[in-house]
């Protein structure tokens, strides 16, 4: 019964409280914590990584960093966002020299296809993600920033080194390579 | 249109969740207890080389303003018009005011030889004729003043040999001395330094030091022709130049143990299986002589700790199962008595003694020590020292087996061993024995403790090793 109450209590521990336990190196705050974040930024982890083990990789590092800086986290923002931003920047150092050397720009003169919208989006999203799995690294790391994370154009150009006209083509290239691989995958052009 | 893929996978990915698989909390804190230890490791081994540093160098302006000065010894450099530095300058004091050094007084260990033509003491190059007269001491100068040096002068022999110079003419006027250079050809002239304002500590160095003067060559050169009076019976002092470094190689025996840290239950059984068993070590060491009392160390250091393992496995019960045939006599309401054939399963239990395991563990590491050794006592022979430094563990290997405590099949498990960072800190006290001038033999007694554990991180204990031996060695003067 008792048992009961202080799991209650702790289901209850608000995100303020989790922070000052993690803070104090309180293992089970950042067990809590790593709970209640871990499947998601598993989920942010994947569509930077190859493989399973390569995102696991990367959220351990991750979470090391989460737990080793968390009192630099100044509740500037969403608490979840900073745990993204270290978790998209740990995938990105961990790839840091494959990004930047960027794929050669073999499908510049492909017409872009165009694209069954709907089939997409009936799509399993596990099957989406292997899909952006098969982009080649540079071309996924882009994508990634610009198009679900929502950085722009310059800020990505800044994270990866390069300028902001780079991120710039290479998403574009980026995306037409992407709409390859789902014609390849049997969507439907129309 | 093709903004629309962006936003089907933004849709898709934003809050898409996946599980990471069970046990990646588990890594995530080993993985940041391995990076602290390693931060601590660090820090730890900065300030001890932080603290070494500041110890020797304290150690270092300490001697050169204590050590000597007791021993009236001379080290700070003076004026340097005195004699110009590319005579080559040993130096020659001559006075007739000078109380001659009797030859009592002089320590007879210091290859003392005589000679008839000369009473100059050659020692690492400074020659210093005294002659038999004595004069009223000045009052504002109370020490014998020796001209110009450029080295400072830790020769221990040397500084006595100066403190008997000095004693012997305390009342000597040194203004009136005399300064030649070693082929007595050359007189310094004196009167050019200032020698109201010279102290203690304004003592001359030998400018360039020799070894083992040959007493034929020092008859000959250091003769001055400026004194022939000063041609008694003084005696020439043979030095031998030794350098500040030296080797020093020692095998040892002793006993090794170990202090755990764990469950209980486990650290009994493991103190109940395991006993001391002779253990040896082995040290090979360069000292670099700090100063007369202090020396650093290091090199490589090797100890294979041996401890007897005496295991006996719990007794085990050992089931086996089998099928029977058997027969029963039934009344049936129609057939009558009838016999009926059925299969039992019958399980049979047996007692199997636990197997007895005898076997020697070794645990053989080698370290890097650095340590600081202080000279405690020095008499002709015998000297005493001791010292105290810390060991980084750089390589170990283990064999044998210890218990699990977990009985039955698991009972014994490999020594789950460490490769490298097992450190200690070690002190010892020991006695040397100076054979000649440059070898002495050594009996050194150390006590060593574990810093840290010398099991596999993830060991159900810890284990911090100890030991207790005494060394037995040779110690070389380069």
């Amino acid at each position: 019964m008792n048992q009961n109450k202080n799991s209650t209590n702790d289901n209850q521990l608000n995100e303020h409280d989790l922070i000052i336990g993690c803070i104090r190196n309180d293992v089970y705050c950042q067990q809590l914590l790593y709970e209640k974040y871990s499947p998601k930024m598993m989920g942010v982890s994947l569509r930077y990584c190859n493989s399973k083990m390569e995102a696991e990789d990367v959220l351990q590092d991750a979470f090391i960093k989460i737990f080793d800086k968390i009192k630099t986290f100044k509740g500037k923002g969403s608490f979840e966002g900073w745990i993204r931003k270290v978790v998209v920047f740990t995938a990105l150092k961990s790839n840091d020299k494959r990004v930047k050397k960027f794929e050669p720009g073999d499908i510049d003169n492909v017409q872009e296809p165009s694209l069954d919208s709907k089939a997409v989006s009936n799509m399993e999203t596990a099957y989406l993600m292997n899909i952006l799995q098969e982009l080649p690294i540079g071309y996924k790391t882009v994508f990634n920033l610009y198009a679900i994370e929502g950085y722009s154009h310059k800020e990505i150009g800044k994270m990866l080194g390069v300028t902001d006209v780079t991120s710039r083509t290479q998403y574009s290239r980026a995306k037409q390579y992407l709409l390859k691989i789902l014609a390849k995958h049997g969507i439907k052009r129309i | 249109m093709s903004n629309e893929i962006e936003n089907i996978f933004k849709q898709k990915f934003e809050n898409f969740e996946s599980t990471p698989s069970a046990g990646l909390f588990d890594r995530i804190q080993a993985a940041r207890a391995k990076k602290k230890r390693i931060v601590i490791w660090m820090w730890s081994s900065a300030a001890i080389l932080l603290l070494s540093l500041g110890l020797g160098y304290t150690v270092l302006s300490t001697s050169s303003e204590n050590t000597l000065a007791e021993d009236n010894t001379i080290e700070k450099e003076q004026k340097t018009d005195l004699i110009t530095s590319e005579e080559q300058i040993f130096p020659v004091i001559k006075n007739d005011k000078f109380q001659p050094l009797a030859n009592e007084n002089i320590d007879p260990k210091q290859n003392v030889q005589s000679s008839e033509n000369t009473k100059s003491k050659s020692i690492e190059g400074v020659n210093i004729l005294v002659s038999q007269k004595e004069t009223k001491r000045p009052s504002s100068v109370d020490d014998t003043v020796l001209p110009q040096a450029e080295n400072r002068m830790v020769n221990e022999e040397l500084a006595k040999l100066y403190q008997k110079i000095h004693d012997a003419n305390k009342n000597a006027d040194p203004k009136k001395a005399k300064v030649f250079t070693r082929n007595g050809e050359s007189e310094v002239d004196l009167s050019s330094i200032n020698l109201e304002n010279l102290t203690k500590r304004d003592i001359p160095v030998v400018k360039t030091p020799i070894t083992n003067i040959d007493s034929s060559n020092v008859a000959q050169t250091t003769t001055p022709k400026a004194d022939e009076k000063a041609d008694n019976n003084l005696p020439i002092y043979k030095l031998v130049k030794l350098s500040r470094w030296s080797i020093e190689a020692s095998a040892a025996g002793g006993l090794g143990s170990r202090i755990l840290s764990g469950p209980a239950d486990y650290i009994t059984i493991r103190n109940t299986t395991e006993s001391v068993k002779f253990s040896t070590a082995y040290n090979l060491n360069v000292l670099y002589r700090i100063n007369t009392k202090w020396s650093a160390q290091t090199g490589v250091s090797l100890v294979n700790r041996r401890e007897k393992l005496s295991y006996t496995a719990a007794d085990q019960m050992t089931y086996t199962q089998r099928e029977e045939t058997r027969t029963e006599t039934i009344i049936h309401p129609v057939l009558g008595e009838i016999e009926r054939e059925y299969t039992v399963t019958v399980t049979d239990s047996s007692m199997q003694k636990g197997n007895q395991t005898k076997q020697t563990n070794t645990y053989l590491s080698a370290a890097i020590p650095l340590v600081l050794e202080r000279g405690l006592y020095e008499g002709e022979k015998w000297s005493l020292m001791t010292k105290i430094g810390v060991l980084a563990g750089i390589y170990s290997t283990t064999n044998g087996h210890i218990a699990t405590g977990e009985g039955q099949s698991k009972d014994l498990q490999p020594i789950p061993s460490k490769s490298a960072g097992f450190h200690s800190f070690t002190y010892g006290i020991g006695a040397a024995y100076k054979c000649t001038d440059r070898i002495s033999l050594i009996v050194y007694p150390q006590a060593f403790i574990g810093l840290n554990s010398a099991l596999k991180t993830n060991a159900d204990v810890s284990q911090k090793e100890l030991g207790f031996y005494t060394h037995f060695g040779l110690r070389v003067q380069l």
